[in-house]
């Protein structure tokens, strides 16, 4: 842990990993100021980057080409857009898909024609085409069929859409994958990593949605005008904010939580940091507390706006709708006049509500406290390099502390009994994509598992331990075993970086993948999280964002959540 | 020829390595190890694709070298894996090297141990000598020089390997490239063993996976 950015009083405060890193909670995180949509956005406007719209090449099919450029003070990107005529039998956001409404990529710097050419021939075929080290991500999107329609046709007929169909789905498209660095050919993050506009974890991609979203309305504008050239209108720029671009995410995204314990632990630690800073003030100014009611009004009003069919989150909405009726009158009264108000708020809350309400508080609490906060958006990158050497030195008594002290929660599951592996992990020879399967399925299923089943994994590390002496060296148990190398090496990782793991058996029969996908999207900055099944998820992204030509005269930081006929 | 970023082609070497014969922390160790040498413009992968074919289907704990007091042993076994010999002297960050020089017999591919013994170099602030055939390098902090030998680099047959400590500070140049390009061969052998890494699908995980089990009607 950073000790230059913790005091004593806000190391006292932060929440230990063995509450925090628990999936249901994980399943409760909601977006933050600390989001990357929203650090992206902020910084842009900061920096007063340009966008423009170089390219437009598309027809009256919605067929063609388009470039959209984002200038910041130093460098320029490019979204290289292609538009293509799907036939609606073909449209499926399954992975295994090979055609798209619509394909992207992210080229660092101007593209000229040649490169135009030269991404037309692979960038439409994702997965199957190759990229290059111009490339920074490959992506692809969708029509949301009942509302893109929808919207083209009523603009054509010079009429806005339907607002209550907007709020109901939210997006014209949705992406089904955003393939970040090092992928299909695209270039190591290594290049991009040491830029400070983009280094911050994901921001490419989240630049990539951001463009993409306004290609989705200029898509369904063009449309309507080729449609009917005398009658078309734009659309109401107030309705317009309410897109965002759709996602489906699936257990692609799961393994990612588990395979990246640093730089988890610098995501998790940095709300936990925050949170805990707040938490740590004596006193709460009228001004702050002004600010901390408004956002939470704007979180009330938007939590209404969230809809899913899926019987678990659907309870869970309703009782966090139950619970902000209650917080909100919490906070109404005098509780801001004793020591440490917003640690007492926060304890109370603790006591008094479910995990979706605290969460959302953890959220609302930072809103007014940018100056105090912010700074963390700087710790959330991992060099990940720097903990992959295995210390081989260390005594087996000391690998034997860190195991008494970060995996008890493992330690405590019996995983003789079948319901707690019941489930494995593995690769699909189909399309190469993780998926979890029912262990007494599969004959072969250790063979393929994945490294996911980290707590039966250290169960086993114990029992092969048991024989060795305190004073034996981690290397000459790793040269006999060395099957091991994985889990010590996370384990001696964990050890410094605590909140970079799961704190519960991800080969259980109740695991619910949806959760780790919520703790990654949250982080995101996503909302209307709508789970499809448990193991993947619908969600919005850039929902109520200020679009790029409109970013330079936006004066709300906390966009994602408003207030009924608020343009943040 | 193929070409990939340094971190993709250190991704499939990884997977392959795991396909091949290698439990996963050690098949990481094996790609990172070729991505190095790749990245610091030596050939990695040759070397990495000879060791898969050769070791394919063994298990790993038989290719482990035996390091007794007086002399290193392959254990009776045909040969030992450079990514066990390297990640094991590695672990022990130097001090079975600062006891004295260690010579490791059968090794195949033993240009993959080197990388290994950069990050020796690191944890001792020193270099070392590293021998095998008529190859010699030193070994710096920084990266690798070849004294000798550089046209046998691709040679991945069995060779004794000779470590030992030296003051000798090697002159690097520094050169690094950030693709790579991969022959059709090289890329189809790791490409089969990254394949046995994949499970079937099932039709019940289709239907419960993203996008699945259901038509997509918004």
């Amino acid at each position: 842990m950073n000790q230059t950015i913790l005091g004593d009083d806000v190391i006292k405060l932060m929440r230990p990993p063995e509450t925090v890193m628990r999936l249901d909670r994980m399943g409760s995180f909601h977006q933050s100021r600390l989001s990357f949509m929203r650090s992206l956005l902020r910084n842009m406007k900061q920096e007063k980057w340009v966008f423009s719209r170089p390219v437009w090449d598309i027809n009256s099919n919605g067929v063609g080409r388009a470039v959209y450029q984002a200038k910041g003070p130093v460098r320029t990107y490019s979204l290289v857009v292609f538009a293509h005529d799907l036939d609606a039998s073909e449209r499926s956001d399954r992975s295994i898909a090979t055609a798209w409404d619509a394909t992207f990529t992210m080229f660092d710097g101007v593209p000229n024609n040649a490169d135009l050419d030269r991404l037309s021939l692979v960038v439409p075929l994702q997965e199957a085409g190759r990229v290059s080290e111009t490339e920074l991500c490959i992506s692809r999107a969708n029509k949301s069929v009942r509302l893109f329609g929808h919207v083209v046709d009523r603009l054509a007929d010079g009429k806005q859409p339907d607002s209550a169909q907007i709020d109901a789905i939210g997006y014209l498209m949705r992406t089904t994958a955003v393939y970040g660095s090092g992928k299909f050919g695209a270039a190591s993050r290594d290049k991009i990593k040491m830029r400070p506009e983009v280094a911050r974890p994901f921001h490419i991609e989240m630049l990539s949605v951001y463009l993409t979203r306004a290609f989705t309305v200029d898509l369904a504008e063009h449309l309507a005008q080729a449609k009917s050239p005398e009658n078309a209108i734009k659309i109401d720029p107030v309705l317009r904010r309410r897109l965002g671009v759709g996602n489906s995410t699936g257990l692609g995204m799961a393994p990612f939580l588990v395979n990246h314990p640093p730089l988890i632990h610098n995501w998790i630690s940095a709300r936990e940091i925050a949170l805990a800073r707040v938490r740590s003030l004596p006193a709460a100014q009228e001004d702050k507390v002004v600010l901390f009611r408004t956002a939470l009004a704007r979180a009330a009003a938007s939590i209404g706006d969230w809809h899913t069919k899926d019987e678990v989150q659907g309870a869970q909405i309703l009782a966090l709708q139950k619970d902000l009726t209650i917080l909100t009158t919490h906070v109404a009264g005098p509780i801001f006049e004793c020591f440490q108000p917003w640690n007492a708020l926060y304890l109370w809350t603790e006591k008094s509500l479910s995990l979706e309400a605290q969460e959302l508080l953890v959220s609302v609490l930072l809103e007014p406290f940018g100056e105090l906060v912010d700074d963390l958006l700087n710790t959330l990158s991992a060099d990940e390099e720097a903990v992959f050497r295995i210390d081989g030195s260390m005594r087996i008594g000391v690998l034997r502390d860190i195991l008494k002290s970060h995996y008890a929660w493992a330690m405590r599951t019996d995983f003789e009994q079948k319901d707690n592996r019941s489930r494995f992990w593995y690769v699909s020879a189909n399309k190469a994509e993780p998926r979890l399967g029912e262990r007494d399925d599969e004959p072969d299923a250790d063979a393929y598992e994945e490294p996911m089943d980290i707590g039966r994994g250290v169960n086993k590390l114990v029992a092969a331990l048991a024989p060795r002496a305190q004073d034996d060296l981690v290397a000459d148990f790793l040269l006999k075993q060395p099957r091991f190398r994985i889990l010590i090496r996370r384990i001696q990782t964990v050890g410094q970086h605590p909140y970079g793991e799961i704190h519960d058996n991800l080969i259980s029969d109740t695991v619910r993948p949806v959760d780790m996908l919520r703790c990654k999207l949250s982080f995101f900055g996503a909302i209307d999280f709508d789970p499809r099944s448990d193991r993947w998820v619908r969600i919005t992204m850039f929902k109520n964002a200020p679009y790029p030509h409109e970013l330079g005269n936006s004066t709300q930081d906390n966009w994602a959540y408003c207030l009924p006929g608020e343009f943040p | 020829m193929n070409d990939y970023s340094v971190k993709e082609i250190r991704a499939l070497a990884t997977r392959a390595a795991r396909g091949a014969y290698m439990p996963w922390g050690l098949a990481e160790e094996a790609g990172a190890s070729m991505a190095w040498l790749e990245r610091h413009c030596l050939p990695g992968v040759q070397p990495f694709v000879d060791l898969l074919i050769a070791n394919s289907d063994k298990d790993p704990a038989d290719l482990a070298p035996k390091f007794g007091h007086k002399k290193t042993g392959s254990g009776g076994n045909s040969c030992v894996c450079p990514v066990i010999a390297g990640a094991y002297l590695c672990d022990l960050r130097g001090t079975k090297l600062q006891a004295g020089a260690v010579e490791i017999p059968s090794v195949i591919a033993p240009i993959l141990m080197l990388p290994f013994l950069v990050w020796v170099a690191q944890d001792l602030a020193c270099s070392a000598l590293v021998k095998w055939g008529r190859v010699s390098a030193h070994v710096g902090e920084r990266g690798v020089v070849f004294v000798s030998g550089i046209s046998e680099l691709d040679n991945s047959g069995q060779q004794d390997v000779i470590i030992s400590l030296t003051t000798e500070i090697p002159e690097l140049s520094g050169e690094t490239q950030v693709r790579v390009a991969l022959s059709d061969k090289n890329q189809r052998v790791p490409e089969g063993f990254v394949q046995r890494t994949y499970l079937p699908e099932s039709e019940q995980s289709k239907a419960s996976g993203a996008g699945g089990g259901r038509v997509d009607d918004e």
